[in-house]
């Protein structure tokens, strides 16, 4: 009797040690991170001014981002084109560089790596110096092989791009790092067996390596599109959108909309449509890698 | 003895009778202490001149003290807010958009007597500047408008003797002032388009004006953009462009202006202070200001966009019969010995023009830059304040935008401009049914 | 294993080469402009033909910089909120890893992937209630408006639960036959056995606190609470002066370098953590 006493205190002690350790965690998401998303999607229903009190608006705010809202439909395509370019780019940039660098020395790692921690802002600055039609580094560059000297920031059709630029820049040296933890990880028995049956180095890369990285590059796929979707500061600092709808993502018009126009409610419902499609995106991508059918060709 | 005893008591009841009604109805009690607080944007030096102007007003009135605070203009505005929902706001901000502060009941209305001032002694632009729904709510001051600038050397060189005051001479000014090389690239231009937000909208909107029309206006508000002094405004522009006159992606306007590359430019007075005349003051010195060249067909005189700050009290401040004593004094009486008000002297600091019309000697106003502006200022019809809206910001940015569209992508002036009143409109609609 | 050492073999050697100096050489080029900048004049920084070094090598930017604004505060400010939300993760992460990897309880799988989803929801979904709590709260223009937030990691909980799940049990188990604590058995046993991840944890939320910007921005506008990376986009404002670059070239200057030197120092177990994340996450 008197064992079973003790057992049942110790069992309730720990389930409340227990508690008290997760509390400090649990209780800042509960207030920053559950709290905001049922607020987020409760306040998307309303129209709201952050002075007044809301007033209840049913679909419309969701309507009106998709028949009304030029800005907002445009933020969609220019957000979709921009992880596309984006997660191309630095994933298969970072898979290159990863492969390439295998054994090779330190400095190398760090150089690629020092974009990634350096202030967003900063180099925001820096970027949109080098971007300077007249007096900027890249067109001079281009000018000296005389090469055309676009406006970048200040053309249409450029200045989406000038941004993904930057944040490949940025984001490289990252993902490099992980897949080169992953190649580490991998055996290479397989891939010598495929290279003595007389496979070339590009077939047994294809057949054999990739598809055993699949865990690492499905990981930082995941990561970038998340990240890239969520573009803010690059944009604020070159272009705020800029010129006309031509860069505006639809974090940037998130911003806007909540801090600038004050409208909360359209604000809520932007970052609703968003999170949707992330998670459409996420799911897909996994999807697409248990199938195997991006990896088969 | 008998009369002698009643005589002495009669004599002292009157005598402590007398002392307490001397007390009670003549012996006026010490007036309150007072605190006021005060906050502006004039941070670091520029606060200087009021400072000293505070310290006065404290020696005059001993029992007032005036607790003073300089906050970045960018810091106001989400500090403002903030304050009003906690409580704690100051008894006086110097600060713009009456509208939207009258309507958040962040301000209170002035007094009769402080309206009746106002009304009689500050410029038209500055007493519309501060009405709203036909109340009075703050002492107008710090004023700017825009105005043309041109690099007097480049329009010598040019051979152009007079400045224009048409668009046709306009036009013809700027064929002049043009030169591209043989490939067709600028290698001068006569004109800037400028590609920040308020700048971008600011000349659109006078040349719209200048084209007789209105941007915003009507109750309830609605934007006029695609109206056909709205399209003539945004074909002018357009042309310029074609035309090779001006272009939108070669230089910015300060660039352009300070290496003397693009000669005109329309810019308000202040932006000009802090963009030309403390970055280049050489550059600075060959600028003049003249009227917005206007299109003759439609009006007959120029028009510009005038925009003001103000002091005001706020709703939550436990002296406002202090505080608007202290702004009457502040800005509308004048320095003795002198023919310009305290508050004229402040803002002359920033290169802001004052609203009242007792200020008409300060030297800062009579320099070959500020003197235009602040004639233009003063002129009946000459400026003109825009609307304040709620929705202005986003109405503004879709302008914004649609302007660059046109401007950088070679958009359709008129179904841009029609979609772009459109959406205005119907966020206009929301805020103001009608 | 033998590498045939062909023509052909070394050709794609050196090229291999080539191509990832250069590379390294590109990657660098950002940095290297705008330390060069930081020293030109205005005139230098716009001169067309551009010029590449500099004709004095002054200091007269970095005077204006901090004239233009308070840098020494806003480091200050930066890096109190950084060490404080840093300190704290580490606190709250290993607690809650702790709790999860070792401490056998109802729900706490459950908990565990309720903070593991948490880690891919986009900061934009909590963004506007975020602020409106902190603004309710009195928070703006505090400290605590960016700290508070930046306690919980739900990053910081997974990478320490993973760690803490590699400590053998036996350890753990003797400790309390012993009669240790539940809490002395985190701090005298199973931390000491897991500094790589605490520093990299560390170093990770350092950095990030470091250089995070849309929120700063948001609630703490005062020039007294407003962290660096604020401040120095301030030098694109009006009064700065658009065309002079070589502030923005100074002030980003001050904003990085000690960052890199940072970096440069410990940069192995930077990069050391990233790869254990790579690890993990990809296993």
């Amino acid at each position: 009797m008197e064992k079973k006493k003790k057992t049942l205190n110790k069992k309730t002690r720990r389930t409340l040690t227990a508690v008290l350790f997760l509390l400090p965690v649990l209780s800042v998401l509960t207030v920053f991170v559950f709290g905001p998303v049922a607020f987020t999607f409760y306040i998307s229903f309303f129209k709201w001014d952050f002075y007044t009190t809301p007033e209840f608006n049913g679909l419309g705010n969701y309507i009106n981002l998709f028949t009304r809202n030029v800005a907002f439909q445009t933020a969609l395509i220019n957000t979709v084109m921009y992880t596309i370019l984006q997660v191309a780019m630095t994933i298969g940039l970072a898979l290159l560089l990863a492969f390439m660098i295998t054994e090779r020395s330190n400095v190398l790692r760090i150089v690629y790596f020092m974009p990634v921690v350096t202030s967003a802002v900063a180099d925001g600055l820096i970027w949109k110096y080098m971007y300077e039609p007249h007096y900027g580094l890249f067109n001079y560059a281009l000018s000296f092989f005389s090469l055309p000297t676009p406006a970048w920031l200040l053309d249409s059709q450029t200045s989406l791009l000038s941004i993904v630029f930057m944040d490949v820049w940025k984001a490289v040296g990252f993902y490099m790092i992980i897949l080169l933890a992953g190649l580490k990880g991998l055996p290479r028995t397989y891939y010598e067996a495929a290279r003595t049956d007389g496979a070339s180095t590009w077939q047994s890369v294809r057949m054999v390596t990739l598809p055993l990285l699949k865990p690492a590059l499905l990981f930082v796929l995941i990561m970038n599109v998340l990240g890239s979707f969520q573009v803010f500061t690059s944009v604020f600092m070159l272009t705020q959108g800029g010129p006309g709808y031509s860069s505006l993502t639809i974090s940037f018009l998130t911003y806007k909309t909540a801090f600038n126009f004050f409208k909360m409610g359209d604000g809520c419902a932007m970052s609703v449509v968003l999170t949707l499609i992330v998670l459409a995106i996420s799911v897909f991508q996994m999807r697409m890698f248990r199938k195997g059918g991006m990896m088969e060709y | 003895m008998t009369i002698l005893i009643i005589a002495v008591v009669v004599v002292a009841a009157a005598g402590t009778g007398g002392y307490y009604a001397y007390n009670t109805y003549f012996n006026i009690p010490p007036p309150e202490k007072v605190t006021l607080t005060m906050w502006t944007h004039y941070t670091g030096n520029a606060s200087d001149p009021i400072k000293n102007y505070i310290a006065e007003y404290q020696t005059l009135h001993p029992e007032i003290t005036i607790s003073y605070e300089a906050i970045d203009y960018e810091q106001l505005v989400t500090k403002i807010p903030a304050e009003f929902l906690a409580g704690n706001l100051p008894d006086i901000i110097h600060y713009g958009g009456t509208g939207d502060l009258a309507e958040r009941g962040v301000i209170s209305e002035a007094p009769s007597d402080i309206a009746q001032d106002i009304r009689d002694n500050f410029i038209e632009l500055g007493v519309q500047g501060v009405t709203s729904n036909g109340t009075i709510w703050g002492y107008p001051d710090e004023a700017g408008n825009a105005l043309f600038i041109y690099n007097e050397e480049m329009f010598q060189e040019a051979g152009i003797t007079n400045p224009p005051t048409t668009w046709d001479e306009m036009t013809e000014d700027f064929r002049k002032l043009a030169k591209l090389d043989n490939s067709g690239q600028p290698i001068q231009l006569a004109m800037s388009i400028p590609i920040e937000s308020d700048e971008n909208t600011a000349m659109f909107n006078m040349l719209m004006m200048a084209d007789g029309g209105d941007p915003i206006s009507g109750t309830p508000p609605r934007v006029h953009w695609d109206s056909q002094a709205g399209i003539g405004a945004a074909k002018l522009i357009r042309s310029w462009i074609d035309n090779g006159y001006a272009n939108p992606t070669w230089m910015t306007w300060q660039e352009g202006i300070r290496k003397e590359k693009i000669a005109c430019a329309i810019v308000a007075s202040w932006f000009g202070h802090w963009e030309i005349e403390v970055q280049d003051p050489a550059v600075f010195a060959i600028f003049r200001a003249v009227p917005i060249p206007y299109n003759p067909n439609q009006v007959n005189h120029s028009v510009s966009i005038g925009y003001n700050m103000a002091c005001y009290v706020t709703s939550q401040s436990k002296h406002p019969r202090q505080a608007w004593d202290f702004l009457k004094w502040l800005n509308s009486d004048t320095i003795p010995d002198k023919t310009y008000t305290r508050m004229a002297d402040q803002i002359a600091i920033g290169v802001g023009m004052p609203c009242c019309h007792k200020t008409s000697d300060h030297p800062l106003y009579h320099t070959t830059w500020l003197e235009p502006f602040v004639t233009a200022l003063r002129t009946s019809g000459a400026a003109r304040a825009m609307p304040q809206i709620k929705g202005g910001t986003e109405v503004q940015e879709i302008l914004h935008r649609s302007l660059q569209r046109i401007w950088v992508e070679n958009a359709d002036v008129e179904t841009t401009l029609e979609q772009a009143a459109q959406e205005a409109n119907n966020i206009l609609q929301e805020n103001y049914p009608g | 294993m033998k590498k045939r050492k062909t023509k052909s073999w070394l050709a794609l050697e050196a090229g291999r080469e080539v191509f990832l100096w250069v590379g390294g050489i590109i990657f660098l080029l950002p940095f290297v402009w705008m330390i060069l900048g930081s020293f030109k004049t205005q005139a230098e920084i716009t001169r067309i033909p551009m010029t590449l070094l500099p004709e004095n090598w002054l200091l007269s930017n970095f005077y204006n910089v901090f004239a233009l604004i308070d840098v020494p505060r806003l480091f200050f400010n930066s890096l109190f909120i950084a060490v404080t939300t840093t300190l704290g993760t580490l606190i709250t992460s290993s607690m809650a890893g702790y709790a999860l990897a070792k401490m056998r309880f109802r729900g706490s799988n459950f908990l565990f992937l309720l903070i593991f989803t948490t880690m891919v929801i986009p900061y934009f979904l909590t963004l506007i209630p975020s602020y409106v709590i902190v603004y309710r709260l009195g928070l703006i223009n505090s400290y605590w408006a960016v700290i508070l937030p930046g306690l919980a990691n739900s990053f910081g909980v997974f990478m320490m639960r993973q760690f803490i799940l590699s400590v053998p049990n036996d350890l753990l188990d003797a400790a309390r036959i012993d009669g240790y604590g539940e809490f002395r058995i985190l701090w005298k046993i199973v931390l000491p056995l897991c500094t790589p991840a605490l520093a990299s944890l560390g170093i990770f939320s350092f950095m990030w606190s470091f250089q995070d910007f849309l929120w700063p921005m948001l609630v703490l506008s005062h020039r007294d609470v407003m962290t660096l990376q604020v401040g120095i986009n301030y030098l694109q404002s009006v009064r700065a002066g658009v065309l002079n670059y070589q502030y923005a070239m100074a002030g980003s200057a001050i904003a990085i370098i000690p960052v890199l030197v940072v970096f440069l120092a410990m940069q192995d177990k930077i990069i050391q953590g990233v790869t254990i994340t790579g690890m993990r996450g990809g296993a």
